[in-house]
């Protein structure tokens, strides 16, 4: 169970202050698949960061299975928080080949002197690669930076699972793919998600994504969680729905401006 | 003309260990590190001293070099990740420092091996009747035993991590590896490399000297782009042999420079210049190469 007490984000302080989350709660259960939708600027990726530990909160507590993680350093949080980015190019190691990219997420955490690669681990990694069923199983050492933005993003995923983490954090991982290759990486993340039982947040902004897939959604505005809906209610959303609650709110800030003393 | 050449091959091998250690940081952390141009001179320091003042045995020398070059390596890396000064300036930072701390050692700019038993002075004794070139071999078999401890080493889960963490940081964060450790890790073997080099060349040459590190860095560039422009390939052990090459390549270049560039009016003096040049040269030929056939090789 993942569990976001009172978190809040600003960036910079005094007069350029900008508060990117402000006080949020939130509970995912163990298994959960939430979708996060919201403008630019809700503070959605920020959540993601402050989970991965890239920056810490500027108040509240992460906890994970109960336990405080908020003071945890970024690496060691990776031992039992997997990530994927929108960047094909992040998520793995340009130089280096195929095989040499899965031995390195064989481990979370500490690395020793034994050989990374061996023949045994490069069969095991053509089995792998097969399920994923774009052809990598052949280029196994091909140096990473060969391979289209879809193949990578593949690759990406099947490491980013390979130790199975605790919470798996997707950050519009299929933003930066064509609709093709979007709809594959999806397809097989729910895969992997489902079959590995993975509590995952998946930020998007493809509302039609965020309503297929995984079984509660949030939707986020100018730091704070305006919608939660899972179950009946997420299971017939639809795309115009979504879209008219996300214009109340900004027609209600609007509002609020206009009301605004100048 | 034998002898000259003989010459540039065992100076291009002594160097090559610092030129691996030079690609250590520039391609494998992609950390350019100035550090190098101390270090190197650090351990030809320290070497000297253990030499000429309390007879060590000339090969422990070099591991107690090593382990001096690394502690080098260590401070560049903490300044540079412990106290966010940018890569280059801490290198800058380092290598100052060393310039004081090696005089300190040496006590006097320079330190004369030449009545004491040098490594080389040793193996030329012990295997002249074995062959033909003794320290030829000796310098040879050093280098190539470091060559491979590097390649195994860079094929570990470790040594995976360092590469990953020159590579994409973030990647390999997300794996649970701290870049941080593994900059200063890598600062450490490179500088140890390169002072053992020092060491090397020191007893080599029969001297050691404050100076004598000045320009490593772009030695070190030097042998890594050459090498590197010849023998193109993401394996390690190719990658590390290609450093080796370039070494050579740029030894015997050098030699014949010194040699016969009178002719075309070339001082000795000259060589820094003509090195840095021929460095800018090694790294605008790629892109421009690169930008007239933007050809993506298939795999």
């Amino acid at each position: 169970m993942l569990t976001l007490e009172r978190v809040t984000k600003a960036f910079h302080s005094g007069s350029d202050r900008v508060v990117a989350v402000e006080d949020i709660n939130l509970v995912l259960d163990t298994g959960q698949l939430l979708t996060i939708i919201g403008s630019n600027g809700a503070g959605k990726s920020t959540i993601l960061n402050l989970i991965a530990g890239s920056f810490p909160p500027t108040s509240g507590r992460i906890l994970l299975a109960g336990r405080d993680i908020t003071p945890v350093p970024a690496h060691n949080r990776a031992q039992r928080i997997g990530r994927i980015v929108q960047d094909p190019l992040a998520g793995t190691a340009p130089t280096m080949t195929v095989a040499e990219n899965l031995a390195l997420a064989l481990k979370r955490g500490r690395r020793s002197l034994r050989p990374a690669l061996t023949r045994r681990l490069r069969s095991e990694f053509r089995d792998q690669l097969e399920r994923l069923d774009v052809g990598l199983e052949n280029r196994l050492d091909c140096a990473v930076s060969l391979l289209s933005g879809g193949e990578r993003q593949a690759l990406t995923v099947l490491m980013a699972t390979f130790v199975p983490p605790e919470v798996l954090l997707l950050d519009e991982h299929t933003a930066a793919l064509d609709p093709h290759n979007a709809t594959m990486i999806t397809d097989l993340t729910c895969q992997f998600v489902e079959r590995l039982g993975l509590t995952t947040l998946m930020v998007t902004h493809n509302m039609e994504q965020a309503i297929n897939v995984g079984d509660r959604l949030i939707m986020m505005h100018k730091g704070q969680v305006i919608h939660d809906m899972s179950g009946e209610e997420k299971r017939r959303a639809t795309v115009p729905e979504l879209v008219k609650l996300f214009a109340r709110h900004r027609v209600a800030d609007d509002a609020l401006l206009l009301k605004s003393p100048a | 003309m034998a002898t000259l050449l003989i010459h540039a091959i065992e100076q291009g091998l002594a160097f090559g260990i610092a030129a691996l250690g030079v690609f250590l940081t520039y391609r494998i952390l992609k950390f350019p590190d100035l550090t190098v141009d101390g270090s190197f001179v650090t351990g030809a320091a320290i070497a000297s001293l253990l030499l000429v003042n309390h007879g060590i045995d000339p090969f422990t020398v070099l591991v107690i070099a090593f382990l001096a070059g690394a502690l080098a390596g260590v401070i560049t890396g903490l300044l540079n990740t412990k106290l966010g000064i940018t890569n280059l300036l801490a290198g800058v930072l380092t290598m100052i420092m060393l310039w004081s701390i090696n005089l300190r050692i040496m006590g006097k700019p320079n330190l004369s091996l030449l009545r004491v038993d040098t490594a080389t002075k040793i193996v030329e004794e012990l295997w002249a009747p074995l062959g033909t070139f003794p320290v030829l071999v000796f310098i040879a078999l050093l280098t190539l035993l470091i060559k491979v401890l590097l390649d195994a080493f860079l094929r570990t889960e470790l040594g995976f991590a360092l590469r990953a963490t020159g590579d994409s940081e973030p990647m390999i964060t997300a794996h649970g590896v701290n870049t941080n450790t593994m900059k200063v890790l890598g600062l450490a073997l490179s500088n140890g490399l390169v002072a053992l080099s020092g060491a090397l060349v020191a007893q080599y040459s029969g001297f050691a000297d404050v100076g004598m590190g000045i320009g490593m860095i772009v030695t070190g560039l030097a042998a890594v782009i050459i090498g590197g422009s010849l023998i193109r390939s993401t394996r390690v052990g190719w990658m590390t042999a290609s450093v080796l090459v370039g070494s050579l390549i740029y030894r015997i270049a050098i030699t014949l420079a010194l040699r016969y560039g009178h002719v075309v009016g070339f001082q000795a003096s000259d060589l820094k210049l003509i090195t840095s040049l021929l460095v800018i040269l090694a790294l605008v030929v790629p892109r421009i190469r690169e930008r007239r056939a933007r050809k993506v090789s298939a795999c």
